[in-house]
């Protein structure tokens, strides 16, 4: 029988161990996020039909947890995503690195739904994988954005 | 002695509304050699009537201990954690490690009352009352402190007392935006650290203000951090208590100092 050496997780290595309780996310750490938050608030100023297809405005639900979600993942290897207004009136975050790419997209009646993608050939169906993120949704996003920058 | 002691806490600046959003006191020690892993749930099975719910960590490390926490961390049969037992209402946490017992109180809501280190003090008491019970309990042996810690961590969000970076000067007195030549623009970001030696006992201040945004409502705000570390004069409680004590003046002193009177009077000021 053999024993693995245990070795401390990406997740604690980006955000490191502290005392303090209440969750902040530093801007010298990742100083994209302001921009990312003023982006995201920004969609509000879309009218309805924004797309010429009859969609509505984008939901402010969508919006806050958008930016809720972008302030607590937040990390220094992190670049700033593609913001875009999705139809039905949600947020999309796009994520691309190297030869991986995230999307998560915060619907108004408050899911998060994710399709995270690898290599180029997207006839295979192991290289995508889509779902909804549910239980403590900014953990579970923090883990898939740590796999998109490489950390295994 | 004791109306000497009221009159000196009476003292001390206190606000009616003032910026803290967590307050946390606690002890370090020597690492206790003969704790395990298997201690924290035995530790827990005693306190979860008011704590009953618990996550792991990873351990806060001291700069000067990350040799021999490392060290310990390669070892293939005992990993370093720490653990985090709340309350129901997830308003206060106490934090145990092998060397740290921690105790936060956090505000929940903008409109909750501030709980003052009076109306804390008491809880710390009676939670470290119970883990020194169970370390004699255990024959874990007696703790060995060596330093009594207390923390306030404040949110001063933009739009209240600041705008731009520029600005800070006004929360700060100690900290201005002027350059040699004016060569530079207004700062897009400024943080600042800074160390102080405490007078008549052994031990140092920290104030870090750093810029943030707040994960629970992606709001902007500048993170002021003020940590007392003191040394005990041993480590009976009545020395515990003394140092926290020590450090909590600290605290609020530096506190003060360190920011201006115009954000005082924004926070309430009453002494």
């Amino acid at each position: 029988m053999s024993y693995s050496v245990l070795t401390p997780t990406l997740l604690q290595i980006e955000k490191p161990a502290q005392s303090q309780w209440s969750k902040v996310t530093f801007l010298s750490a990742a100083p994209w996020v302001l921009e990312a938050l003023d982006l995201i608030a920004a969609l509000g100023n879309l009218p309805a039909n924004w797309d010429g297809y009859g969609s509505p405005r984008i939901d402010i639900r969508a919006r806050d947890a958008a930016r809720r979600f972008v302030a607590s993942v937040a990390f220094q290897n992190l670049p700033l995503p593609q913001i875009s207004p999705v139809l039905g009136g949600s947020v999309g975050l796009h994520w691309r690195c190297g030869d991986r790419e995230l999307e998560f997209t915060f619907q108004p009646d408050g899911r998060i739904e994710f399709l995270r993608v690898l290599g180029a050939d997207l006839d295979r169906d192991e290289n995508m994988e889509q779902g909804t993120l549910s239980h403590e949704p900014q953990t579970a996003g923090l883990k898939l954005l740590l796999w998109m920058v490489g950390a295994r | 002695m004791l109306e000497r002691i009221a009159a000196a806490k009476r003292a001390l600046p206190d606000f009616e509304n003032p910026p803290a959003v967590e307050t946390l006191m606690g002890v370090h020690f020597a690492p206790i050699e003969k704790w395990k892993s298997p201690h924290f749930g035995l530790f827990w099975a005693s306190i979860k009537g008011d704590y009953p719910r618990v996550e792991t960590q990873p351990p806060v490390i001291q700069p000067a201990a990350v040799e021999g926490v490392l060290s310990r961390m390669q070892s293939p049969l005992e990993f370093p954690l720490r653990c985090w037992f709340f309350n129901q209402d997830q308003t206060r946490l106490i934090q145990v490690q092998s060397n740290l017992f921690l105790h936060n109180w956090r505000r929940t809501a903008r409109g909750e009352k501030y709980l003052h280190y009076d109306d804390l003090r008491p809880h710390f008491e009676r939670e470290w009352h119970q883990f020194r019970s169970f370390l004699q309990q255990e024959s874990l042996g007696p703790v060995k402190a060596s330093t009594c810690e207390v923390t306030y961590v404040n949110h001063i969000d933009r739009g209240s007392g600041w705008e731009t970076f520029a600005d800070l000067s006004k929360v700060f007195p100690n900290w201005s935006p002027a350059t040699s030549h004016n060569v530079l623009p207004s700062p897009e970001l400024v943080a600042i650290n800074a160390s102080y030696p405490l007078k008549d006992v052994e031990g140092h201040l920290q104030i870090s203000a750093q810029p943030a945004v707040r994960q629970q409502d992606a709001k902007e705000t500048i993170q002021l951090t003020v940590t007392a570390r003191c040394k005990p004069s041993s480590s009976s409680d009545d020395d515990l208590y003394r140092g926290l004590d020590e450090a909590r003046k600290w605290v609020v002193l530096g506190f003060t100092d360190f920011t201006s009177p115009r954000m005082h009077e924004m926070w309430g000021r009453k002494i």
